[in-house]
């Protein structure tokens, strides 16, 4: 980092820079989106001293590329090569990663934003996770992985992928509950236990619906259960059977008694006592509630037993006694005591004679009469009555015809009853209701049906016929009207239609009343108890009503709900709160609106029926009907459930965290951030392919989107990366991509190319082919032209086609059809020759486009950045990283869809904008971390510590940690071992820094994970106690131990105690080595004065380092100097005259004209070179160099170029048109005709890359051609037109304005003749699949871009290679795309490969980003773990320089072996070479391996 | 904390246990010791006989250090790198490729059998590549016996492996 601080700079600094932001500018910079494209941004940001805030709105960092199995052309696994990055990105002090967080607005200038953010939970403490993945073993719900694009499932509570950074799990929530849970009255956590029982975990289910349900059993049979009236499945087919599971996990914990979870009630007993009035599930919730609050509660019940409705309501057949017995002896378990035959009738003296609250749930047990004639006869029944001496074991006497009046499910159950009693031979039952307004449930009428009840509907009863005492029948009138148009009950009657069954007993059954005279409180219509809604105080203090005598006859589960609330009430009251501040009860808590159905695609599935015994043999007795569900049953059931509030809060994870990291009720905040600069790189997102209905994704199992089958192609994917069917898994032997889904679409709004779909289909399919191994696989791509213009893509796309067979069919297909019974989906399409064909494959991947999310442009919206017509932030092509909003800068795709390379190379150009902007704030804001002085124990013998981590369980479940700390403590120079249940717990780590000291020991093993992510974490332990980090060796008892050998606990810790071994025998050997330090120039040497060297010249010479910058011929300006316009319309011209004014101006820049480089030597930091100007030797130091030496025209002498006048390329054609004129062979002509050749000399045997830009050159070209000229001829040939991205659009508008363009086939290139001085080309039209002939006026060819003719001398001198094409080869081509392999040295521009200068200039400026993290440092660090030549023994053979991928070996001066630290990236691949065996590899010396062999092989622990 | 109990609390006696293949999987840094890491977090399930090396890059794992182990009675090794065009280091895999390729032919000069030294490429994506390859070399070595140059108290000592 700058050494500096303040300031514009390092002491080599010069110039005063001109417009570096404000004089408060924030030494900090807000990066927006953290795909690699951020990350890039935020490591160069952070590396030249800026404080980076990465911000992403998903739970991890890594973005899309995260997704992806492998990348193009070199087929790299991309987590391999951006897991590194992660990890670099969560290690580095200067960059906070502020995950799940979205941007909220921004205020402020240039150089000083503010910029809140509103940081959504995570439901998870990072601080204190430690990624053990306990909790998701442990979570019950399964939902679809949006990672893998539902492909495959994942836990409520998840890490988005193994590798994520942040390394710490999550949970997703709905915006509101599930409709099952937030619908049920008493708040039982209905989602929680279906997803339990999904798992199989009974008992856990039953403890959880014991939360708030006292009385699981009862209310798993007869609940009303509004949680499924509700239930989202309802709208797919049926809802899930929420009261049936619920039924059946208390069933369950009755057969296994030993499962029960005892509920313990509070350990400080309350001195209090409560008076309950009513054993019904009112007063029991109520008496439970209070019990385990830790108060004495009396339930005192007028009945000989408890239960209230639920015992003489409610008949056997559907809740046996037996079962409520035991349901309601566990609530007596907790100490309530019971008053059973004890009428309370004035409540206020109970208050009187001790109890400090009292609680009336007295219920409703009042029938209500008809009060026509007749009543009072002998055999008629009043229903509760004749209900409650069934109940009570009683044989009532009825006669033979029983009649019941009544139509709810009280009636159904009198004449359920009175069918099972000996005598009866028939049971009637007529109501005033129609069949369908009938107020029972449903399924009762049903099964009162099915049992022989006979229903007269829309009768109202007029009198009770009698004999004498005895009834004979009833007399009915029509009803014609039950309720009026408002829903209230106004019968009207048809006095004209009478009628009359007969009967000789008759039970009526039309509504219950309430007898709350007695109790002495104020009582309102019906007879109810007044009561406060929320409190349910009564007008006496101290009592509480609820139940059925406050809301009148309700069901079981709000009785239940009134009786949780008169204990919150109550307990409030006890605790001298307010009523009316009761507790805030999980219902209050509750988010206001439900749950969504998060699967409306889910597939039909039917409820699990309960079996149930048959009608016949169920009418004999009272025994219960159903029969409950089987574990497989229940299991199946409960799988059903869609999971709507995706989390379902059953708290599983909470009991597994043995690190209390999970955080249920985290709330959002709102943070602000200082920031001098905002960079944008949202990045993008698929197309969705279902939009595109004819190709049936999403409706045909078969028919995946790219993003899918990149997740199935991936290793870490859903199938493991085995490419199969999705309908039935099946191997695929025949697979087709569609390209261009939702791109090159104008109907769709899509009128831009995507510009990676070719490249990634050509990747899918290779990739698919590897993995089918040598078996039967053929692969066609559908598409209109192969885009393949990027660096080293022809020849992969070439040789896919070549040599893998990957057909490419230019059509685009019509439709899919999937075929019945195979699944196939066939794809319908016109051939060349117009015929439509079709064709079956077993997959189909359809290449969807990019576009940006929504989210994206309301955050675009939010912070004032302006959006193009697709929605993309709207850039120039000459600014192409300025958004519209000044100091705040765009990268990657949203600026334009883009590859990988292209992206990071914006990102580091971002960056380096950013930069310019804020250098005088340079190191303003950077943490660096101090560390005691370091202790030297060179002459000290070993004395070794050893740690061995729990972590949790996850180790100590399997291994015997302790054993393996036994034999640790065993070895020789080990002078302490110990276990401990994190060991990379902050706490933790104090304790070994006082263990180092304590103990004096100097060296280091932890026995826990991985060293990939725990390494450095435990080596800063060690230097924060003064020992050097290199003391260190860890053994990986984890991840190849305990997790992989799950089943051998004996053999995984006898492994671990040898990795342990191991690390101890190599820990012994370990040496302190030494991070060295070079001093930095601050200055650059930048080749090339053409457009990229001087965009790059001026961006690091604003910042304040010199820079030298060669041009070889007299003037600045390099091939920009023949080009007049972008495709856009911008004034190149005018463009270069500005930028070339401002370099020679720039007190920084050295211009050294008519100049090449002689020599370049010395390594990153300090170069040392010589230049050649004007034949003067001069030379110069500098800290990196910047290869910007461009390329050319490449010239030909094909199509008769150079013999025929009248044949021209297309720079000298834009030559003449920026002139104001038209070509001589045009002027004059009405409607002359042109024809452009393509790829004249590109992507042939000799030349086999695409230069990219002469697609849109003559795009550019034959549109200003018809502008002036609109009456000529244009035709275009070429074997695909390249206008990818935006450029398409002016494709689209060349099509539109009447240019013709003409698909010749590969190796069928136009024949150009002369005849009598007239042109003549010949060409085959793939289209029409015919010969044409054209005889133009003029002939244009397309001569494309050859690299620099100096190319191969300046590779020499800087020790870069080429490739094959004679272009510099980048380090790396997807993540180090402007470095060159050696580090300090950079490139930009057509040194690179072919380009446009949009794409130049984002190349430069990424050559700024990158080139300051070299000159912001004073100095330069190198690893300790580096080759090192003892030059004793070296016979200068050269080996190792051969072999050093990066030229670090040297023969030096003394004729010996030299390895150059600064260049050394620690391969060892030296070392391993030498013949003289001269080499070491520092910190990994042969005797510290031999020793691990030994230890392994030859000593061993043996005990 | 919990320190180890003192060793002389319970005397630790393993009784002689069959024969086991032992087997040393070198990995390198960037791809097959991350494959191996991979696998842990995904808890796949493979023989215990492998004891893995992590070495910077494959291209450093010395001729000399394969050959002492067998000369030390390793059953077999397995050397596991970056994929073919995919090495972090560029091209320390295809150095390690020819160096294993050397040293199978002298294991099967000498007698020792070429099978118990293998060479793997794979991506730090591929852990169901490094458990099949682990798998394998187990099965392999099994089929092959101990290694005759395994001394004959080694194998009578067995039983910490």
């Amino acid at each position: 980092m700058s050494g500096n601080g303040k300031g514009a700079g390092t002491p080599q600094a010069v110039g005063a820079p001109e417009a570096v932001g404000t004089p408060e500018a924030v030494g900090a910079v807000l990066v927006c989106g953290a795909g690699i494209t951020g990350i890039q941004a935020s490591l160069d940001l952070a590396e030249s001293g800026f404080k980076v805030y990465l911000v992403d709105s998903s739970p991890a960092i890594g973005g899309r590329m995260a997704q992806l199995d492998k990348t193009f052309p070199t087929g790299d696994c991309a987590m391999c090569i951006i897991s590194p990055k992660l990890v670099e990105c969560a290690r580095n002090k200067n960059i906070e990663i502020i995950t799940l967080a979205d941007v909220q607005g921004i205020s402020g200038a240039p150089g000083n934003f503010k910029v809140k953010l509103r940081q959504n939970p995570r439901y998870v403490d990072a601080e204190k996770c430690n990624a053990c993945g306990d909790c998701t073993e442990a979570c019950p719900v399964d939902l679809p992985s949006e990672f893998d694009r539902r492909l495959g499932t994942r836990k409520a509570i998840f890490r988005l992928y193994p590798q994520a950074i942040p390394n710490v799990f999550g949970i997703s929530k709905a915006a509101g509950r599930a409709p099952c849970r937030a619908s049920c009255p008493a708040g039982v956590n209905a989602q929680g236990y279906v997803a339990l029982i999904a798992a199989s975990k009974f008992k856990e289910a039953y403890e959880l619906v014991r939360e708030r349900c006292p009385l699981p059993s009862a209310c798993g049979r007869v609940c009303q259960h509004p949680c499924e009236d509700d239930c989202n499945r309802g709208e797919i087919d049926q809802a899930v059977a929420v009261r049936d599971l619920k039924r059946f996990v208390a069933d369950y914990i009755a057969l296994n008694p030993d499962d029960y979870p005892p509920v313990k009630a509070a350990t400080a007993k309350l001195d209090a006592r409560v008076a309950v009035i009513g054993g019904g599930p009112a007063g029991l919730t109520a008496a439970y509630d209070l019990a385990v609050l830790g108060y004495g509660v009396t339930v005192f019940e007028a009945q000989p037993r408890l239960g209230g409705m639920l015992r003489y309501g409610i008949p056997g057949y559907r809740l046996p006694k037996d079962i409520l017995d035991l349901e309601i002896q566990y609530i007596l378990d907790l100490g309530v005591e019971a008053k059973t035959g004890t009428r309370v009738s004035d409540p206020a003296s109970l208050l009187e004679s001790g109890f400090k609250a009292v609680f009336a749930a007295p219920g409703a047990w009042v029938s209500r009469t008809l009060g026509i004639a007749g009543e009072d006869a002998s055999g008629v029944w009043a229903g509760l009555d004749f209900l409650r001496r069934v109940n009570s074991g009683e044989t009532p006497a009825l006669g033979s015809n029983v009649l019941v009046i009544g139509g709810g499910d009280v009636a159904m159950d009198a004449a359920r009853c009175a069918r099972r009693l000996p005598g009866v031979s028939s049971v009637h039952l007529a109501c005033l209701e129609s069949r369908a307004e009938m107020p029972a449930h449903s399924w009762e009428a049903a099964e009162a049906l099915e049992e022989g009840v006979v229903f007269h509907n829309s009768l109202g009863p007029t009198r009770i016929e009698t004999s004498g005492e005895k009834v004979t029948g009833v007399s009915f009138r029509a009803c014609t009207r039950v309720f009026d148009e408002q829903g209230r009950f106004a019968p009207q009657f048809d006095d004209l239609k009478t009628s009359v069954l007969a009967a000789d007993t008759v039970i009526v059954t039309i509504g219950q009343g309430i007898d709350a005279a007695g109790l002495g409180v104020a009582t309102g219509p019906g007879g109810r108890v007044v009561a406060d809604a929320d409190t349910l105080a009564t007008s006496i203090p101290g009592l509480f009503a609820g139940g059925d005598a406050v809301l009148g006859p309700a069901s079981m589960v709000d009785a239940m709900a009134q009786g949780h609330k008169a204990a919150e009430a109550i307990d409030a009251f006890m605790r001298g709160a307010k009523p009316a501040q009761a507790s805030a009860s999980a219902e209050a808590e509750a988010p206001a609106e439900t749950a969504k159905n998060p699967r409306p695609d889910a597939p039909k599935q039917e409820r699990v029926k309960m079996p149930q015994a048959d009608p016949a043999g169920r009418v004999r007795g009272f025994s219960e009907i159903d029969q409950g569900y089987s574990a497989e049953q229940a299991v199946a059931e409960a799988e059903r459930c869609l999971a709507c509030g995706l989390c379902s809060e059953c708290m599983q994870c909470v009991k597994a965290c043995t690190a209390g990291a999970v955080w249920h009720d985290q709330q959002a905040e709102e943070i602000e951030i200082d920031a001098g600069s905002v960079i944008l790189t949202p990045g993008f997102e698929e197309f969705q392919g279902a939009l595109r209905g004819e190709f049936g994704h999403g409706r045909y199992a078969n028919v995946l989107s790219s993003v899918q089958f990149e997740r199935m192609l991936s290793a870490a994917g859903p199938t493991g990366g085995h490419v199969e069917r999705p309908s039935d898994g099946a191997e695929v032997e025949r697979l087709a991509f569609i390209q261009c889904v939702g791109s090159r679409d104008a109907a769709r709004g899509k009128g831009y190319c995507s510009s990676i779909c070719c490249m990634s289909a050509t990747k899918e399919a290779m990739v698919a082919l590897e993995h089918a191994h040598g078996k039967q696989l053929e692969v066609s791509i559908f598409c209109m032209d192969v885009r393949a213009f990027g660096k080293e893509f022809d020849g992969y796309v070439n040789r896919a086609r070549d040599e893998h067979g990957v057909k490419y069919i230019r059509a685009i297909p019509s439709r899919v059809v999937e075929m019945p019974g195979s699944k196939n989906p066939r794809v319908r399409f016109f051939d060349q020759a117009g015929v439509e064909q079709q064709q079956e494959f077993d997959l189909v991947v359809l290449s969807v486009g990019m576009q940006v999310p929504e989210s994206v442009r309301q955050t675009a919206g939010r912070l004032g950045v302006e959006l193009d017509q697709f929605g993309f932030a709207q850039t120039e092509r000459l600014a192409p990283l300025a958004t519209s909003k000044p100091g705040l800068y765009v990268a990657g795709a949203f600026q334009e869809p883009k590859d990988i390379p292209e992206s990071v190379a914006q990102a580091s150009a971002a960056a380096g904008c950013a930069m310019d902007q804020l250098a005088e704030a340079r190191g303003t804001l950077i943490q660096r971390r101090e560390y005691p002085w370091e202790r030297d124990i060179t002459d000290e013998p070993p004395r070794v510590g050893v740690f061995i981590c729990h972590c949790g369980h996850n180790i100590a479940s399997v291994i015997d940690v302790e054993e393996v700390a036994r034999k640790a403590a065993l070895m020789p120079n080990v002078v302490h071992a110990e276990t401990s249940l994190y060991t990379c717990s902050d706490t933790n780590l104090q304790h070994i820094k006082d263990t180092i000291d304590k103990h004096r020991l100097n060296r280091l093993v932890v026995a826990s994970c991985s060293p990939r992510t725990h390494e450095v974490l435990f080596q800063e332990t060690l230097r924060d106690s003064g020992l050097n980090q290199y003391l260190f060796a860890m053994a990986n008892i984890r991840d190849q131990g305990s997790w992989v050998h799950k089943d051998d606990p004996v053999a995984a810790t006898a492994k671990a105690a040898d990795l342990m071994a191991m690390a101890v025998a190599r820990v012994r050997h370990l040496k302190a080595l030494q991070t060295g330090q070079l001093p930095v120039t601050a200055s650059a040497l930048v080749l090339g004065g053409g457009l990229g060297g001087m965009t790059a010249a001026l961006g690091i010479a604003d910042q304040g380092f010199q820079v030298h910058l060669v041009e070889k011929e007299p003037a600045l300006g390099g091939l920009l100097r023949d080009i007049h316009s972008t495709l856009e319309g911008a004034d190149v011209a005018a463009f270069l005259r500005e930028l070339a004014d401002k370099v020679e101006a720039h007190p920084g820049i050295e211009v050294h004209l008519n100049a090449t480089p002689a020599s370049i030597s010395g390594h990153v930091g300090n170069f040392h070179s010589v230049l050649n100007v004007a034949g003067r030797e001069l030379p110069v130091s500098h800290g990196v160099v910047i290869v910007a030496t461009g390329g050319q025209e490449r010239s030909t002498e094909l199509y008769l170029h150079g013999k025929n006048p009248h044949v021209t390329t297309q720079s000298k054609l834009e030559v003449v048109l920026a002139g104001g004129e038209l070509p001589p062979e045009l002027q004059g002509k009405k409607n002359p005709t042109v024809v452009m050749i393509q790829c004249v000399e590109s992507r042939n045997d000799e030349h086999p890359y695409c230069s990219r830009v002469c697609c849109s050159e003559a795009v550019k070209n034959a549109l200003e051609i018809k502008r002036r000229l609109p009456g000529a001829n244009v035709a275009i040939l070429g074997r695909d037109i390249r206008t990818y991205g935006f450029r398409e659009l002016f494709f689209q508008k060349a099509r539109e304005e009447g240019i013709v363009f003409v698909r010749h086939p590969e190796k069928s290139d136009p024949m150009v003749a002369e005849e009598g001085g007239r042109l003549d080309v010949k060409v085959h039209d793939s289209s029409s699949n015919r010969e044409l002939v054209l005889r133009p006026d003029l002939l244009v060819l397309s001569t494309g871009i050859a690299p620099a003719v100096g190319n191969p001398v300046l590779s020499g001198q800087l020790r870069s290679a080429l490739t094959a094409d004679g272009f510099f080869l980048e380090a790396h081509p997807k993540l180090r795309p402007v470095d060159l392999a050696n580090e300090g040295e950079f490139l930009c521009g057509l040194a690179h490969s072919p380009r446009f200068m949009d794409e130049t200039i984002a190349q430069a400026w990424a050559t700024v980003g990158r080139a300051t993290t070299v000159l912001s440092k004073t100095h330069l660090e190198i690893p300790g773990q580096v080759a090192k030549v003892d030059p004793e023994n070296c016979v200068a053979c050269a080996t190792c320089v051969k072999v050093c991928p990066y030229g670090a070996p040297m023969i030096n001066h003394l004729g010996k072996a030299e390895i150059q630290g600064a260049m050394c990236m620690g391969c060892g691949s030296c070392a391993a070479a030498c013949p003289a065996r001269t080499i070491t590899l520092l910190h990994q010396e042969d005797r510290a391996l031999v020793a691990m062999l030994d230890e392994l092989l030859v000593d061993g622990v043996k005990a | 904390m919990m320190p180890a109990t003192t060793p002389s609390a319970t005397p630790f006696a393993t009784p002689p246990l069959p024969w086991e293949p032992e087997i040393i999987a070198f990995c390198c840094n960037y791809c097959a010791y991350a494959a191996a890491d991979l696998a842990g977090s995904k808890r796949m399930q493979y023989p215990a006989n492998v004891r893995i090396i992590h070495a910077p890059c494959t291209g450093k794992i010395e001729m000399e250090h394969i050959l002492d182990a067998f000369v030390k009675g390793i059953d077999g090794i397995l050397v596991a790198g970056c994929l073919e065009g995919g090495c972090h280091f560029l091209e320390g895999n295809l150095r390690a490729h020819r160096r294993t390729d050397r040293i199978r032919e002298m294991l099967a000069e000498i007698g020792v059998g070429e099978a118990r030294l293998k060479m793997v490429n794979l991506s730090a994506a591929m852990a169901p590549t490094f458990v099949a390859s682990v798998k394998e070399m187990v099965d392999t070595v099994r089929a092959l016996g101990p290694s005759p140059l395994k001394e004959p108290q080694q194998l009578e000592s067995e039983g910490t492996l």
